[in-house]
């Protein structure tokens, strides 16, 4: 099938791009609290009628930012059209959050149900509210300002990618900094066999390409429109994944959270496991570049 | 940006009515589990062994499980090996134990577990 515009793309995929920057949102809010081990332990320990207080609560700000931003590019006039996206936020995330716990091994079958739920209603809700204003930090596209370079001479293209480079370390930073130094990443990765190493790699790359490449974008024609020497969406995708793979073992260098005796088996562990926050921030700041 | 939103299209109808069934399904899970009587956390040392020998180390694996209602933290478990007169203590933690949740440790012993007696219990834990 041919690439087609938004308008004849139909409802199915719009409402798909729709539902990609909903979750997209909801990492750049909720990927921190998800490394963070008291968020899971008080999830662990909360009682069911506290869950569902939880899951009430949750909808109060959710409601509020969908009024004003919310994860569609149409904007909710009426209440009832932000009860209604609201409820789809709340959804997404309650989703969005179980398969993220059951990719970090903090959900697995051994996990009692009560423990599960509570995990999952706790992480949904700063996942929620990432959702909720998705549509406000992911629409603007980056392209705009460098379209207007029609002569893509070799110096603009070296120039483009430098600036990508710099915005995914940028980006990298700003998301994985807070969770380099705490002891969640050697406890994940402790937790974690070699093909769900493999499966965080992929992951990582599937939610970095979502963000840049179908959250972040409204119109095909853009999105393949920007200059630089790795401009396929693919090589963008993995050229910025290793970008922030070694910003993250930079990151790990720094707060000393690396030794040199250390098994590389571990190293790259930990690095892959600080690796989806770092991909998540790198996406998201090649999109404000 | 302030365009009047359409109306929702049948993929947003779609969307919705699983996004309903999501929270029922999430909220129905939760209503099974508040139906559960409360009881207080009672860990307890389910298994021990089998004795794995390491050169000139013994590992005992001993599983401990929470069968109470309630969540335990800092599980603390004892074993103590006593072989003739001598006696061995040692103890671990295990920071967190949900309702029925398992958590494996291990104690490493200088001697065979197996020349004595070995005595693993827990000997206590905080109340969340």
């Amino acid at each position: 099938m041919p690439a087609s515009t938004a308008t004849d793309a139909g409802p199915w995929r719009g409402e798909a791009t729709d539902l990609v920057r909903a979750v997209s949102g909801g990492m750049l809010f909720g990927i921190p609290l998800l490394y963070t081990m008291e968020v899971w332990w008080i999830g662990s320990e909360t009682q069911t009628a506290r869950m569902v207080g939880v899951l009430a609560f949750m909808f109060v700000p959710v409601f509020l930012l969908t009024r004003t931003a919310g994860f569609r590019t149409t904007k909710d006039i009426r209440w009832r059209d932000a009860a209604i996206d609201s409820i789809e936020t709340v959804a997404i995330a309650v989703v969005s959050v179980f398969l993220l716990l059951v990719l970090l091994r903090e959900i697995t079958a051994a996990t009692p149900l009560e423990e599960a739920l509570g995990k999952i209603v706790y992480e949904a809700t700063p996942f929620a509210i990432g959702s909720a204003i998705a549509q406000h930090v992911l629409r603007r596209g980056r392209a705009e300002g460098d379209d207007d370079s029609g002569e893509s001479a070799d110096d603009d293209d070296i120039h483009a990618t430098v600036v990508d480079v710099g915005a995914t370390t940028i980006g990298a930073v700003f998301v994985a900094f807070n969770v380099a130094p705490t002891d969640e990443i050697p406890m994940l990765a402790a937790a974690m066999p070699a093909a769900w190493l493999i499966a965080l790699v992929l992951a990582s790359l599937v939610i970095s390409y979502c963000i840049v490449f179908v959250a972040g974008f409204s119109d095909q024609e853009k999105r393949h429109n920007q200059p630089g020497i790795l401009q396929h969406p693919i090589t963008e995708t993995v050229a910025s994944y290793l970008v922030s793979l070694c910003v993250a073992g930079g990151m790990l260098w720094f707060f000393q959270r690396l030794a040199a005796e250390d098994p590389v088996t571990v190293t790259l562990s930990h690095v892959v496991v600080l690796g989806l926050p770092a991909a998540v921030g790198g996406a998201a700041g090649r999109l404000a570049a | 940006m302030s365009e009047k939103r359409p109306a929702r299209s049948a993929a947003e109808w779609v969307t919705f009515a699983v996004s309903v069934l999501i929270l029922l399904v999430l909220v129905g899970l939760i209503a099974t589990e508040a139906g559960e009587p409360d009881r207080p956390a009672l860990p307890r040392v389910v298994e021990t062994g089998p004795v794995e020998r390491h050169g000139e180390r013994f590992l005992v694996p001993v599983k401990i499980r929470n069968e109470g209602g309630a969540t335990a933290e800092s599980v603390q478990i004892v074993a103590e090996l006593t072989i003739g007169a001598e006696v061995t203590e040692a103890d671990q933690t295990v920071e967190f134990l949900a309702r029925d949740e398992t958590a494996e440790v291990a104690f490493v012993f200088d001697e065979d577990p197996a020349t004595g007696t070995l005595d693993v219990r827990v000997a206590g834990f905080t109340v969340p």
